[in-house]
């Protein structure tokens, strides 16, 4: 005859322990589901942008294994890969995440959302960096070079010289060469078209001359577009907004 | 006849020097280092004050949600860093009307004008960057 056999004091807190365990990865297995850790998102957007900091802020409903609401992602100081930047969030509203990628591979990707936003911001310091690195990469010393933002323009006070500035365009502003170095004052507006940054000069002053609009014009045929934002997949983005502000320059799609 | 021609001629060449020189000169006087400063906007009307206003504050806004990840409670928090003042409604000097709501889990704003039949209109606001005044 067979007999019940009850667990003997050993192994049932065991038993205890393994059920609750299973319990539990389950429950949090189901969670991840949904809604992944901060930090394998963050792994995984490292790969993807090069930055100072990422932050992640998610809004994944009241329920549990409710899908999420809405995802925003900041980038702090991304200096390579993109437009050198202060701040760049990613806003997805109802995202799905590719879990498999992310937890297989460690890729971020989001197979579908209702909406999604972009939106960089760019201080004048940065701005200022991006030159000297610049100029530092094509050896221009430079006496003065100041980037001061009054809205709606971007105002510049420079005293460059004149090998500074490529041959054919030295041409169109040769006349006003003063001591082979130029010296002066500009006022611009930006704009951004598909991930293009213009310039749009309406005053600029050169060697103690305001440039006539007819040489403005040229120059800003012969300057534009003056960046190409690259797109850093899998964010399809196209940046379409430009605002200039006390602080920063601002693009959004 | 010959020499009232080259009189002429004489006349018009030194109308075209004079002339390039008064433009030139005006070139160089407005060089001058006190004019570094930006073209001065267009006056404009209140109505279009307005406008300006709201896509000011809007983008402010939308600054302002880049760099702390979600809107302000409050329009004021947006100066100085984003904007150096929130201005007011040009004609009730009322200031504007901020409303932060939810949809979808995703955050979202309306400014509006305080009396839109001070400019003829039911309605005056902007919400997700689109201005509305009908």
């Amino acid at each position: 005859m067979f007999k019940i056999k009850f667990p003997t004091p050993v192994l049932f807190p065991l038993m205890i322990v393994i059920s609750f365990g299973s319990v539990l990865f389950f429950a949090v297995s189901d969670l991840y589901a949904q809604t992944p850790p901060d930090s394998e998102l963050i792994k995984a957007l490292k790969k993807i942008v090069q930055c100072e900091r990422i932050e992640i802020k998610t809004n994944a409903g009241e329920k549990r294994n409710e899908k999420l609401k809405s995802m925003v992602i900041k980038f702090v100081s991304v200096s390579k890969n993109f437009l050198p930047a202060d701040y760049i969030t990613v806003q997805y509203t109802n995202p799905t995440i590719d879990l498999k990628a992310l937890k297989n591979s460690n890729t971020f990707n989001v197979t579908s959302y209702s909406g999604f936003k972009i939106g960089v911001l760019v201080s004048d310091q940065t701005l200022k960096n991006e030159f000297d690195k610049t100029a530092k990469k094509m050896n221009i010393h430079y006496n003065k070079f100041l980037i001061k933002f009054s809205p709606p323009y971007i105002e510049l006070e420079f005293d460059i010289p004149a090998s500074g500035i490529a041959p054919e365009d030295r041409k169109l502003v040769e006349k006003f060469v003063k001591n082979k170095k130029f010296e002066g004052y500009a006022a611009l507006r930006l704009e951004v078209h598909d991930n293009k940054i213009f310039a749009s000069p309406t005053k600029v002053i050169l060697n103690h001359f305001l440039l006539p609009m007819t040489v403005i014009d040229q120059i800003k045929r012969r300057m534009n577009p003056l960046y190409q934002i690259p797109r850093i997949q899998p964010f399809n983005y196209a940046l379409e907004k430009v605002g200039i502000q006390q602080k920063y320059i601002f693009f959004s799609n | 006849m010959r020499k009232h021609k080259l009189l002429l001629l004489l006349l018009i060449l030194t109308v075209i020097l004079v002339a390039l020189i008064a433009y030139v000169s005006v070139l160089y006087w407005r060089g001058d280092v006190s004019n570094y400063e930006p073209p001065q906007p267009p006056s404009a009307s209140s109505s279009e004050r307005v406008q300006s206003d709201l896509q000011d504050l809007s983008q402010a806004l939308e600054a302002y949600f880049i760099k702390n990840m979600e809107y302000p409670h409050k329009l004021e928090l947006i100066q100085p860093e984003f904007l150096d003042r929130v201005a007011a409604d040009p004609l009730s000097g009322k200031p504007y009307l901020y409303t932060l709501y939810e949809t979808e889990g995703a955050s979202r704003y309306r400014i509006s004008v305080p009396d839109p039949n001070l400019y003829n209109v039911r309605e005056f606001y902007i919400e997700g960057g689109k201005l509305v005044q009908n």
